[in-house]
């Protein structure tokens, strides 16, 4: 499946009284790894949920690839507790009534290194491995866009590690459009191409930060003087935005 | 079997200490039978006693499936509605403080003697949990994986069965369990006033002054609860398997 673009244009929406941004325009590139930061409450997730179409903006324009296949991960791995890890992977395409979705869904998870588990059900896996499962239903699909709403936010410091390096690795492997929402600068440095910062007071995406360290990134960069300034200046540019919205 | 024993032990305490005060002669029989007279009504009267249980049952089936089935019909529609939630639900919740012992004779004014005002009123009582559980079931579907179902374009169809039932129901359960008890309280209830069943051989014996007996029936009628209750549970832990923790 090709990567999927996205572009959004002067994108208005509001909850109530209260503005989660007016004039937001953004285009996300096919096959770009892009990640969201901002304060809580500040729109991150209602952004992906209109970049995948799960919620309309009030105004504006949403224009994504034709065809554009889409995978969602949530913060919260969501599985269906009555549903095996594989019959919960192929969720999706039996949703769409796609052929071979078991097949599919079994490749997924083999991908997410869960291929001997696809009995199991999720009160037996742990956090980690339910996340696992919670991204293979999203592959399964053989996304062209994968949104993640800070898959990794709940998971221990070790489990979390090693899923961001899987995820890239799945990225590199399958070159699919990534944009991924998240509270943690090192994990927005270490996965993507482009940081871009989302202004809790209305005012949109206010900044960005390009990451340019390669394509393959393992844990080894972590240790690296170029890995350790861009996480800085991704701070730095966050303290800014936080600071220019508290005035 | 160690879980069953402190009931066990109980239960046959009490029997004990109530035949012990009977036969102590502490209280009039024509006030309190000893478990053993009781006994020996169920075993004389065990034809009409059975009869009258089985028609107790089918009352309280009767009421707890139409119960069920409207419960949860109402539950989805009001679910489907923002509008019509908040216009029914005041009066779902006041419905449930009408006492069933005084609607029961409009009942039979209005259904005649016989099954229908026992169904009638074994539904009345039970209804009220099984829309509250199911109304509590059907919002326990995260709004995530109902933007997952979204995202996925599932029908209604899939929606209903492969997400909001299924995620409803371990709070449904837990309201067919309390329905099926009052199911049977409710047909006990129309059986006073609309006859058959358990509640007429209780009100015949209270009449008669044969207290003997309306322990019997009334032994009788907690066992159908305790039995439906029983099978509720069975149901629940066969169904429930895969959320066990």
């Amino acid at each position: 499946m090709k990567a999927a673009s996205v572009e959004l244009t002067q994108v208005r929406k509001q909850y109530g009284a209260r503005m989660v941004f007016n004039n937001l325009s953004l285009k996300i590139s096919a096959g770009s790894f892009t990640s969201i930061v901002g304060s809580s409450g500040g729109g991150k997730s209602t952004l992906l949920r209109i970049l995948a179409g799960v919620s309309r903006p009030d105004s504006g324009q949403v224009v994504r690839s034709e065809g554009a296949r889409i995978g969602f991960v949530f913060q919260e791995p969501q599985l269906l507790p009555w549903r095996t890890v594989l019959q919960n992977a192929s969720l999706p395409g039996e949703l769409l009534r796609e052929s071979e979705t078991t097949d599919r869904a079994r490749a997924a998870l083999n991908l997410v290194g869960l291929g001997d588990a696809l009995g199991l059900y999720p009160r037996q896996l742990s956090g980690g491995m339910k996340m696992r499962v919670s991204l293979a239903r999203a592959l399964a699909l053989k996304p062209s866009l994968l949104v993640l709403d800070e898959p990794f936010a709940a998971l221990d410091e070790l489990t979390r590690f090693r899923l961001e390096e899987e995820l890239h690795a799945v990225w590199e492997r399958e070159k699919m459009t990534i944009v991924l929402v998240t509270h943690s600068f090192t994990e927005a440095v270490f996965l993507s191409n482009e940081v871009l910062f989302l202004s809790s007071t209305g005012q949109g995406l206010v900044d960005s930060l390009e990451t340019p360290l390669g394509e393959k990134r393992t844990r080894a960069l972590w240790s690296e003087p170029r890995f350790s300034a861009l996480v800085t200046t991704c701070r730095d540019k966050f303290e800014k935005m936080e600071a220019s919205g508290a005035r | 079997m160690r879980a069953k024993l402190p009931p066990l032990l109980l239960f046959t305490a009490i029997v004990a200490a109530w035949q012990g005060i009977c036969w102590a002669g502490w209280v009039s029989p024509f006030l309190m039978p000893s478990p053993d007279e009781v006994l020996q009504v169920l075993w004389q009267d065990h034809e009409e006693l059975a009869y009258a249980a089985l028609l107790t049952g089918v009352g309280s089936v009767g009421g707890f499936l139409l119960s069920v089935i409207s419960g949860i019909g109402l539950a989805l529609a009001l679910s489907g509605s923002d509008w019509a939630y908040r216009a029914v639900y005041p009066y779902a919740v006041l419905f449930q403080t009408v006492p069933i012992i005084a609607v029961a004779p409009l009942l039979v004014i209005w259904l005649g003697y016989g099954l229908p005002t026992v169904i009638a009123s074994a539904f009345l009582a039970s209804v009220f949990p099984v829309i509250m559980a199911s109304l509590t079931g059907i919002a326990s579907a995260s709004p995530e994986l109902r933007d997952l179902f979204r995202l996925y374009r599932a029908s209604r169809r899939d929606t209903l069965l492969k997400l909001i039932l299924p995620m409803a129901l371990p709070s449904l359960l837990t309201g067919l369990r309390f329905a099926a008890g009052l199911a049977v309280i409710g047909t006990i209830v129309g059986e006073f006033v609309g006859g058959g069943g358990l509640g007429n051989v209780i009100d015949i014996a209270r009449t008669l002054q044969r207290v003997d007996k309306v322990f019997a029936a009334v032994f009788l009628a907690s066992l159908l609860g305790a039995l439906a209750i029983a099978l509720i549970d069975m149901v629940s832990r066969w169904s429930l398997k895969a959320w066990e923790p």
